[in-house]
């Protein structure tokens, strides 16, 4: 194809698949912390609100930006909030939500239009595994709850253009999350063969879920392993209860032809021979930080036609300096990494409400200008 | 170092989290002092800290070690009186508002127990008119501030802000960290120290007081 004949979709898969497409893919992790603010929305708003807000306001900020791809997930049940009391404090909702798929009530904080802390679960590790049990549904019956409509919704209305990519926690960061980290780790140690159990099941809940996505539309997955890296666990934990479970996931949803990103949170530079025998289909990491470097540089050498690199732009610091930073940056990023395809622009880590617009569209703007293959800066 | 000195490391560093409450017990019904169990298990806690540093030992591990940390101070604690024991100095923690981040923070509270500090911890989302009204009650030689996310470091901002509007700044030395803070923005914001991790936060502690 001839220059700026791919679409976003066609750019991405172009990378995807190790090759050149017209210039650099650009996919930044923007996501419910920053879609609302493209919109004039509160973060709350995005949370609260109905699937046709998430979906409209998703396209908006795609369209806004012009990058190329968009991201979507598992969504609550439609109803949800007639389950749930919904108090305003002022700074903050009170949401007493009623799960319908085994009648537990939560209570979570929502701030008004901040990022809402990370729910981390409190069941026991026997409770995990019983709910785990509880909760094994086929993927078939999951699209029947409507949880997927965000996701459909996507797909019907821009899924031509654009690869709509489907957001999953990877298994062992699951179970992190499901019980806490610190009583994850504690078990690690003292019940390593029912973190294993656990962590088993929590992957055939998530092929089920990744199955239901793949059956509403979506063709590529970016799977989230945030608890797994060498500043948490050691390399040989990783190696038992993170990397086999990750490696079953992808191959079960490449077997549907579906892209695999593996998106990997924390130091991965002492395990990246063994990461790689994921073989995904691309990998991301995140920017320094945490006291540990990633040497994209090293990584590049590794995954070289391999797997596809996203870069891990900084979106802790450097996105919010001047707009010259950005841009010299993104072009030492496309100059060291992007020659030969298999390269995307990505960020290291989701972007927050206070980086400036203006910025990501310098982002974009320099990708698209430096971007083009063969790549000449 | 004696027997029981040599298997209370041992058992720290081995992680052997069953151990540790027989090992105590038995020590302390043999009449061995509590203090020397309290110094044999901080060497120990050292030990780990040490390997940490060089990167032989993982966060997992030093978790598990204040775990096992904590359950041998506790058995212990009955057996000390609170006057015998010189305090280095008093430490209010908290993780900010918004933030439910507490791994590190509750890893450099047991470090800074050991170490002779007495602590108290104000948990996670702490508003900053909890950290200030502390303050003024406890006057702690130092305030420990944890923020792990991007959006609420401002929050560390905001305390030290409020800390000058009440006259108390100058009264308390603010230590931060947190995984998205770097130095130079410690510095920028007005902190006294900072602290990227739970062994270097213990000599950011004894620094700041020895120089007040």
């Amino acid at each position: 194809m001839s220059v700026n004949e791919f679409n976003s979709k066609e750019r991405m898969i172009a990378a995807l698949n190790l090759e050149e497409p017209d210039y650099v893919p650009v996919a930044p992790y923007i996501w419910r912390q920053y879609i609302p603010k493209v919109n004039g929305l509160q973060i709350s708003d995005w949370v609260l609100g109905d699937i046709e807000t998430k979906v409209k306001s998703s396209i908006k900020a795609y369209q806004h930006y012009n990058y190329d791809w968009i991201l979507t997930g598992v969504n609550k049940p439609v109803n949800w909030k007639d389950h749930a009391i919904i108090k305003n404090y002022g700074d903050f909702y009170e949401v007493i939500e009623t799960h319908q798929t085994n009648g537990n009530t939560s209570v979570w904080k929502l701030p008004i239009d901040e990022t809402p802390p990370q729910e981390i679960g409190d069941l026991s590790l026997e409770n995990l595994i019983e709910t785990l049990e509880y909760e094994k549904t086929p993927f078939n019956e999951l699209t029947v709850g409507s949880c997927y409509d965000f996701a459909q919704r996507l797909v019907e209305e821009v899924g031509n253009d654009v690869l709509v990519t489907g957001i999953l926690g990877a298994p062992f960061g699951e179970v992190c999350c499901r019980l806490g980290l610190k009583p994850t780790i504690i078990s690690l140690f003292r019940n390593p063969d029912l973190i294993l159990e656990a962590v088993d099941l929590l992957t055939q809940s998530l092929i089920e879920q990744a199955k239901a996505l793949h059956e509403v539309g979506i063709e590529a997955l970016w799977i989230e392993e945030m608890f797994a890296g060498t500043d948490i666990i050691s390399p040989s934990q990783f190696e038992k209860f993170s990397l086999p479970f990750a490696k079953k996931l992808v191959k079960e949803l490449q077997k549907r032809s579906m892209k695999c990103i593996f998106y990997f949170c924390g130091a991965p530079m002492k395990i990246l021979d063994s990461l790689l025998t994921i073989k995904a289909d691309a990998y991301a990491f995140e920017e320094d930080k945490k006291g540990f470097k990633i040497d994209l540089g090293v990584i590049h050498e590794h995954t070289k036609n391999k797997a596809c690199l996203f870069g891990n732009f900084d979106s802790l610091y450097t996105l919010r300096s001047t707009t010259n930073e950005v841009e010299e940056n993104v072009k030492k990023m496309i100059r060291n990494l992007a020659p030969g395809g298999g390269f995307i622009l990505g960020t290291g880590s989701p972007i927050l409400k206070n980086v400036p617009i203006t910025n990501i569209e310098t982002l974009v703007r320099t990708a698209h200008k430096f971007g083009q293959y063969p790549i000449q800066i | 170092m004696n027997d029981i000195g040599v298997k209370l490391k041992e058992t720290l560093i081995d992680l052997d989290i069953d151990g540790i409450q027989p090992l105590i017990e038995n020590a302390l019904k043999e009449g061995i002092n509590p203090h020397i169990l309290v110094k044999y298990l901080i060497d120990g806690m050292r030990s780990i800290g040490d390997q940490f540093e060089l990167g032989d030992v993982y966060l997992s591990e030093l978790i598990m070690a204040s775990e096992i940390m904590k359950i041998a101070l506790d058995i212990i604690k009955p057996y000390i009186s609170k006057n015998s024991r010189k305090s280095e100095g008093t430490v209010i923690i908290g993780t900010v508002e918004g933030d439910v981040h507490d791994i590190g923070k509750n890893l450099i509270k047991t470090m800074l127990k050991t170490n002779g500090f007495d602590v108290v911890d104000l948990g996670v989302d702490v508003p900053t008119s909890l950290f200030i009204e502390k303050v003024r009650e406890i006057r702690p030689d130092i305030l420990a501030i944890s923020s792990l996310l991007t959006t609420t470091m401002p929050k560390i901002v905001d305390i030290i802000e409020a800390l000058k509007n009440a006259g108390l700044r100058d009264q308390v030395k603010i230590m931060i960290g947190g995984a998205t803070i770097r130095q130079e923005w410690a510095s920028n914001v007005g902190a006294d120290g900072f602290a990227p991790d739970m062994v270097s936060a213990i000599k950011v502690c004894q620094n700041l007081l020895s120089n007040s």
